[in-house]
Parts: C-alpha cells; sequence; structure tokens
C-alpha cells in the first residue's frame, strides 16, 4: 500500500505516448525497469483504443491468417525457441500468435491488463520476428508479421519492455538508438580519420559531400561503443578508391522504434535518412554490417514514408553487397595467402537473408576470404535466428529465455565443427559473443570489415612514405 | 423430403456457398492495404504476380521444404485435399444431376475410383482426429471448432459412401441419401463462414506471402521466397 | 455314386427349366432395362417392372414409347421398341444420348405425378 501510494506521486513511466523529452527519457533510464514492471502490473488497458486500433489496422491480411490456421502444429519445429525449450507446445509459433492476437482480435480488444502484459512478454520474450515459421506454413501464415504487429498493438497501449520504451524514445529525441548527437558522429568522424590518416595516406571521412557515389549510413553503436568500425569502413572504402560520404544529419539507419512497434517512430527515422538522400543525391546508399537496420531502412522503411513503390529514394544496398562487388571488380584487392586456413562458418542474418535475399552475396563473399568455408545447416533463407533478434539482446526482462534460445545456434555452430563465425549483422555478433560468454564453446567471431582489412592489398600511394 | 433437399435447398446451398467464397475472396483483397501490410502490392505488380505464381507452384506441388520434413502428414494432407475435392465433383451420380438440372455437364471418373478416394478421405479424417487428441503439439492448438470443422468436412464422406452402397444400417437408403446430401449442403453453406473458408483464402494468403516476398523481401534480389 | 448322378442331372434339368421358364416370363414382364450399349456401367441396370406402369398405373404406351414424324408421335407395336436403337450413348440427330433419355422419361415422368422413386438407388438397387 506505502509503494503505491508513494508510486502514485511519482511521474509516470508506463504511458501510451512514445518518450519524446529528455526528462522522461532520463526518469526510465534512472529507473532501470524496477518501477516500470510494477507500475504496468496496475496500468490500465485503454479499450476502447485498442478496439479502434484493432478495427482500423487489422485488416484482411492478419485475420485471415488468424482465421484459416489449421491448428496443425507444423511450425512448431520451425521455431528456434520451441527447439531450445525442448519442444514444449507453449512455444509453438501458432500457439503464441493464437493465444495473443488471436485472443485480442476474437475479443475486440476487450482484454485486462494481465492479457496485455502477456502478449508482451510473448511478442518480444517468445519471438524474434525472424519470420522463418512463415516460409514453412503451408496456408503462408507468417507469424513474424503478426508478432510485428502485435508489438505495435502493445505499443500502443504501453506495454512495452523497459528497453525497448527508451530505444524508442532515443530515436524521437536524438533520431539514433543511442544518446548520440550530430556533433558527436561529426567529431567521432573527424577523430578517426585524424587516428589513421598517418598509416593510410589520405584517409578522410567526407561529410555531407553531395552527389558522392556512396553515402555510407551506419549504426549508432559504432559511434558510441567501436568507433573503430568506423574507421575501418573508412579505410576500405579509401583502398578501394570510393567516392563516397557521410551525412551529418541522417546517419543512423538502425530503429529500435522498429523493435518496440513504434510506427510514428520508425516514420520519423527513416524519413531523417531519406532527407540525407534527397539533400546530398549520392547515387546510392551502402548501409553497414547491421541486418535489422538494413530491414528498418531499406525494406520496411519506404513504406512508414509513404513512398509508393517501396523503393529508397537512393537506391540502397548491404555492405556485403558493396564488399563482394568492390572484390569482384578488383577494387579491393585480397592477398590470397592471407585468407583464412582454419575452418569458419558464416551467420545468416535474417534481416537481410530471409527477409532480403542476399546469401548468395555472403556466400562469394566468403569465397574469398576462406579456405574452408564450412556451412551451418539448416542456412541461407533457412538459417536459424541467431537468438537475438528483434530486440531481444537488449531487453533484461527475458535475459534468461533469451540464453535459452540461443542453444540452437550454439549446435549449429559446433556441428560445423569450426571454432570461427563470420557475422555480418550487428544483433547476431552480440548474440554470439553472448553464447560463447554463457555456453563458452571456444569460439571466435567477427564482423567482416577486420578480416577484409587484414587481408587487403593496400596500393602504394596509400601506403605511409618509410621514414629517412 | 428428398426433392426439398436435393432441390430448392441444394440451389440455396449453392448460391450461398458462391456468393460467400466470392465476397470473403472480395473482402480479403479489398483489405489489402500497400502501407500497413508494407507491400508495394501494385506498383511493383510484375515482381507480386513473379512471387505469387512461385509460391502456388510449390506449395500445390509437394515441393517445398515442410513436406521433406513431415513427409506422411503432408502425403496424408495433400491426398485428402486431393480425393475431397476431386471425388464430388467428377462423381458420375454427382454430375448427372447437375446436368439434369442445369444442363451443365463435365467429365467423371469412374466410380470405383470415388469410392476408393472417399475411403481416402475417410481414412485421412480418422488420422487427423487421431492426430489432434494424441499429439501434445496439435491438442495445445486444438479447439472445439477444429472438431466441429473436421466432422463436416468428412460427414459427406461417410453418408456418401453408405448411400453409394445402399447399406441399410438402421435406417435405410432413403435416409441415408437425404442425410448424405444434407451433410454436403451443411458443407457448402459452412465453406464461407468457418474455417473451411481456407478453401479458397489459402489461396490469397499463398498469393499474398509470394508477392511479399517476391515485391520486397528478397525479391529485389532476384530470390524471393527459397522453399 | 450312380445315386449321385441321377440327382445332378434331375438338378440340372430342373435348373434349366427354371431358366426358360424365367426368360418366358421376362418377355411377359420386363423387369429390368438390360440394354447391352451399356458395356461399362457404374450402377446396376434399372429396374422396371413394365407391368406395373401398363397395367396397374394404365400409363399409355406413347408416353414412352416413341417415334416422331413432323412433331407427331407415330409410334405403334409394329414399330422399333428398342430405345437403345435410336438413343444410343452419345447424342445423334439431336436424339438424347441413352443415360439422359431414360432418366429424363422415368425421372421426368415420377417428378411431374408425383409418383414412382426419384432417387439413383431405389431404380439403380444394388444386389444384397
Amino acid at each position: 500500500m506505502a509503494q503505491e501510494a508513494k508510486n502514485q506521486d511519482l511521474p509516470p513511466l508506463v504511458t501510451r505516448k512514445p518518450v519524446k523529452t529528455k526528462e522522461e527519457l532520463d526518469l526510465l533510464l534512472a529507473d532501470k525497469g524496477i518501477r516500470y514492471y510494477e507500475d504496468m502490473k496496475t496500468f490500465p488497458v485503454d479499450k476502447e483504443a485498442l478496439k479502434k486500433n484493432l478495427a482500423t489496422t487489422c485488416k484482411s491480411r492478419i485475420r485471415t491468417w488468424l482465421e484459416i490456421c489449421a491448428h496443425c502444429s507444423l511450425c512448431a519445429d520451425t521455431c528456434f525457441f520451441y527447439l531450445a525449450n525442448d519442444n514444449d507446445p507453449k512455444q509453438i509459433p501458432s500457439y503464441k500468435i493464437q493465444s495473443t492476437l488471436g485472443e485480442l482480435v476474437k475479443r475486440k480488444g476487450d482484454v485486462d491488463t494481465d492479457f496485455m502484459i502477456n502478449c508482451m512478454d510473448t511478442a518480444w520474450g517468445k519471438c524474434t520476428c525472424c519470420n522463418r515459421c512463415g516460409m514453412y506454413c503451408p496456408h503462408g501464415i507468417d507469424m513474424g508479421v503478426m508478432f510485428g504487429y502485435l508489438r505495435g498493438v502493445c505499443f500502443s497501449q504501453g506495454f512495452v519492455p523497459h528497453e525497448m520504451k527508451i530505444g524508442s524514445g532515443m530515436h524521437w529525441i536524438y533520431n539514433a538508438q543511442m544518446d548520440v548527437t550530430v556533433t558527436d558522429f561529426v567529431e567521432t568522424c573527424e577523430w578517426m580519420a585524424e587516428e589513421n590518416e598517418d598509416y593510410y595516406l589520405g584517409l578522410t571521412i567526407p561529410v555531407d559531400k553531395p552527389n558522392a557515389d556512396i553515402m555510407y549510413t551506419i549504426n549508432a553503436r559504432e559511434v558510441k561503443h567501436y568507433p573503430q568500425d568506423i574507421a575501418e569502413a573508412a579505410i576500405l572504402f579509401h583502398i578501394a578508391g570510393e567516392n563516397w560520404t557521410v551525412p551529418s544529419k541522417g546517419w543512423e539507419e538502425t530503429s529500435l522504434s522498429m523493435f518496440a512497434g513504434d510506427w510514428a517512430g520508425c516514420k520519423n527515422q527513416v524519413e531523417w535518412v531519406y532527407e540525407a538522400m534527397n539533400r546530398l543525391k549520392p547515387n546510392r546508399m551502402v548501409v553497414t554490417e547491421c541486418g535489422h537496420a538494413h530491414r528498418a531502412t531499406i525494406i520496411e522503411g519506404p513504406y512508414w514514408a509513404g513512398i509508393k513503390t517501396g523503393q529508397t529514394p537512393s537506391p540502397s544496398i548491404h555492405y556485403v553487397e558493396w564488399v563482394l562487388e568492390a572484390l569482384e571488380t578488383g577494387k579491393l584487392k585480397l592477398d590470397p595467402a592471407k585468407k583464412i586456413k582454419e575452418p569458419v562458418t558464416l551467420q545468416d542474418p535474417c534481416n537481410y537473408i530471409r527477409n532480403g535475399g542476399l546469401c548468395d552475396v555472403t556466400r562469394k563473399i566468403m569465397s574469398y576470404i576462406a579456405e574452408d568455408f564450412r556451412e551451418m545447416s539448416p542456412n541461407r533463407e533457412h538459417n536459424f535466428c541467431c537468438g537475438g533478434g528483434g530486440g531481444l539482446n537488449g531487453i533484461g526482462r527475458y535475459r534468461e529465455q533469451r540464453n535459452i534460445g540461443l542453444k540452437v545456434k550454439r549446435d549449429q555452430i559446433l556441428a560445423t565443427g569450426a571454432k570461427f563465425v563470420v557475422s555480418a549483422c550487428h544483433n547476431c555478433w552480440d548474440a554470439i559473443r553472448d553464447l560463447e560468454e554463457v555456453y563458452e564453446i571456444g569460439i571466435k567471431w567477427s564482423f567482416l570489415k577486420p578480416i577484409l582489412l587484414d587481408m587487403v592489398i593496400i596500393p602504394d600511394h596509400i601506403k605511409p612514405k618509410e621514414e629517412e | 423430403m428428398y426433392e426439398f433437399v436435393s432441390g430448392p435447398l441444394a440451389l440455396i446451398s449453392f448460391a450461398v456457398f458462391f456468393v460467400g467464397i466470392i465476397a470473403r475472396i472480395v473482402w480479403y483483397v479489398k483489405g489489402l492495404d500497400w502501407r500497413l501490410d508494407r507491400v508495394a502490392y501494385t506498383e511493383k505488380l510484375g515482381d507480386g504476380i513473379k512471387g505469387a505464381v512461385k509460391s502456388l507452384f510449390y506449395w500445390l506441388l509437394p515441393l517445398n521444404r515442410t513436406t521433406a520434413k513431415h513427409p506422411i502428414f503432408m502425403a496424408v494432407t495433400y491426398l485428402f485435399h486431393i480425393c475431397l475435392v476431386a471425388a464430388p465433383i467428377f462423381l458420375l451420380a454427382h454430375v448427372v444431376l447437375i446436368e439434369e438440372s442445369w444442363n451443365i455437364s463435365w467429365i467423371t471418373i469412374p466410380d470405383k475410383l470415388t469410392d476408393y478416394m472417399t475411403l481416402v478421405v475417410i481414412a485421412a479424417g480418422i488420422f487427423f482426429l487421431i492426430r489432434r487428441l494424441v499429439d501434445p503439439n496439435v491438442r495445445i492448438l486444438t479447439t472445439a471448432s477444429d472438431y466441429i470443422v473436421l466432422a463436416i468436412a468428412i460427414a459427406p464422406f461417410i453418408t456418401g459412401y453408405i448411400a453409394y452402397h445402399q447399406l441399410e444400417l438402421g435406417a435405410g437408403y432413403k435416409t441415408w441419401l437425404i442425410i448424405h446430401i444434407l451433410c454436403g449442403e451443411i458443407m457448402l453453406i459452412a465453406i464461407p463462414f468457418t474455417k473451411l473458408s481456407h478453401f479458397v483464402l489459402s489461396f490469397c494468403s499463398r498469393i499474398q506471402i509470394g508477392m511479399d516476398y517476391g515485391i520486397k523481401r528478397g525479391g529485389a534480389k532476384g530470390r524471393g521466397i527459397a522453399w | 455314386m450312380k445315386k449321385n448322378k441321377t440327382v445332378l442331372y434331375i438338378a440340372i434339368v430342373g435348373l434349366a427349366a427354371l431358366f426358360i421358364l424365367g426368360v418366358a416370363y421376362a418377355q411377359d414382364d420386363i423387369i429390368s432395362l438390360e440394354h447391352d450399349i451399356f458395356v461399362e456401367r457404374e450402377r446396376p441396370a434399372a429396374l422396371f417392372p413394365h407391368a406395373l406402369h401398363t397395367d396397374k398405373a394404365e400409363i399409355d404406351c406413347l408416353e414412352c414409347h416413341h417415334i416422331y414424324k413432323d412433331g407427331e408421335n407415330v409410334w405403334d407395336d409394329s414399330e422399333e421398341t428398342v430405345c437403345t436403337t435410336c438413343h444410343t450413348l452419345e447424342t445423334h440427330d439431336k436424339k438424347l444420348p441413352a443415360m439422359r433419355a431414360f432418366h429424363a422419361n422415368c425421372k421426368g415422368c415420377h417428378t411431374k405425378e408425383g409418383k414412382g422413386p426419384l432417387t439413383c438407388g431405389e431404380c439403380h438397387p444394388r444386389e444384397k
């Protein structure tokens, strides 16, 4: 009782609106999710709004999927959560969606707080929206898409994991998934250029250069936690002789808003990037080694921004596509003697393999860099999620479930016999790092950039002059 | 009674069935929203059609990984559906009745074959029923409506078998025949209003997901969905 | 042994007699429409008690038997009586194919008069 009374005097943490001010954000950050989830237990459902939301946004595609599901359970073993949890029937994708969104639609939004918390725990804690189940359903029912939709419904009612609420707020306040400002970004670029210009003559990171061939956009983590990634990208572009630039505004291509189901936030974020395209008019945009960012900015983004063709203002490609192009055209030349000798395997990120069609690209790259490349099984479009997708890596509330889920990827990697995993995706990279931390199977993992940088032949005009 | 169920009631059932399924298709297509679904259905129609054709092809034929992974279940499912649709449509007695009523007719298949097909439908139905009762994965998903729908689907075949072979079974031929016709009409009427609407909506869904993959997810890179 | 043979002969003669009698009786009242154009039957031949229709129901011969000339039924009992002579398996000369002709003739009348069977199995009963 005393606690409740106390909480009532405090500013609310659980709200139905996205966080758009720094004060609200700081409050959430300071809370660490403790009072947040406590408050959520008594946070009321706005049934009228929920009903209206379902009536206007839940249309024939999803309603049909929910209705015609034959309850056949063929999707069960397509889900890594089901497999990792010893074939627990409660982890069957169909069960998960029918018991949440299915009920919600059936009851036309007439549900209580506990129901919505269960929806949240299922939509974020038991599904990474990897869309694998949808490939195996005879009816073509994509439960990943439905969970994405359910996340939006939950977000609009305030039932969203703490870190997702923060992530969405970050995008509203900083136009980035973290508190990285335009100044931070530009300064980091300058710093990285300065750090490396002595080793690679003529190295610059051109900011806001109009009409460049490539506009490069990144993940805020690279600014905040490993700026070396930006330096590596710059060096490789420089070696390849690319005419490239980064936009001061519009550099962030990730979208925690997408993971959070904050559709207005998604629109706001991608429009920031598209404005940069329209302003700088690059021939094309290259996004960094990130999976969900590619999905958000290139695949889904145009729809949020209301672009009817579903295409970004400038043609956009993933970093792996640029790498392959540079290797095939000889812009980047690798020293064959430096090819990785040990067995190496490759993680297929759902967001640009299953949902982006780039599996052949990464495999061709592997043929340039690895002597003993070993496929995981299953692979390509049929690969399992790393276990940390859809924002799951970052949510404390579901850490335990996430770690259980990692077992599937662990066993896939172990079965290849390789101790080295190439992962051109931030989320997969994190999940693989964490699975090593949890299960200690003795593996290494890496983005492509450091591997390429180890092998690339540096042209003479870039090499620093020997000191006399 | 026979005159009523085979006359006006049959006409009503067919009308409800046809109007119903057309309404469901229209409702489905009208409910597609390029922005909400995030698929440029009309702008990228060409890519969409390619994806849709691929999606239908790999699933109308058993050329998908689900069939490879669950060969027995999928074999039973394919056989069940083929027989369930083909047997009543191409059964001589049905075609004769339709020809005499509406003067349209089409090819028929021998009674001996439809007889076996009927048994396949019944056997598959029993297989599905047992699976629902026994397999914990299916059990957790099962609702009362799943049993009802299964009963609606196989009742015309059980009663049809009894009527065709003129088995007495306590009621006699004519009664069983009337029950058979009623069961068929219940199924026709139920199709637009229940899960049986997958008769048409499954095609809609397969086309939609095919377009989705063909237009954006992988389609732009020429792969689309890899079944 | 000898006794057994005698029994056999008696049995054969008896059966033959029954058969002849049966045929003779059948000529008197046709009971089934065993037309040999239906080579591959899906159902047993339809039962047709001729006497029931003629004697009991007093249906005029011309209701069923017909040969049309200038729109008029000119059939009399000196003319062709086998239906399938004109109504062949497939339609020809605008004549209904045999099965449809039978169905139209029998079922049509049963429906119109509200008498007689309509369902498949009542005319085409299976052997029990």
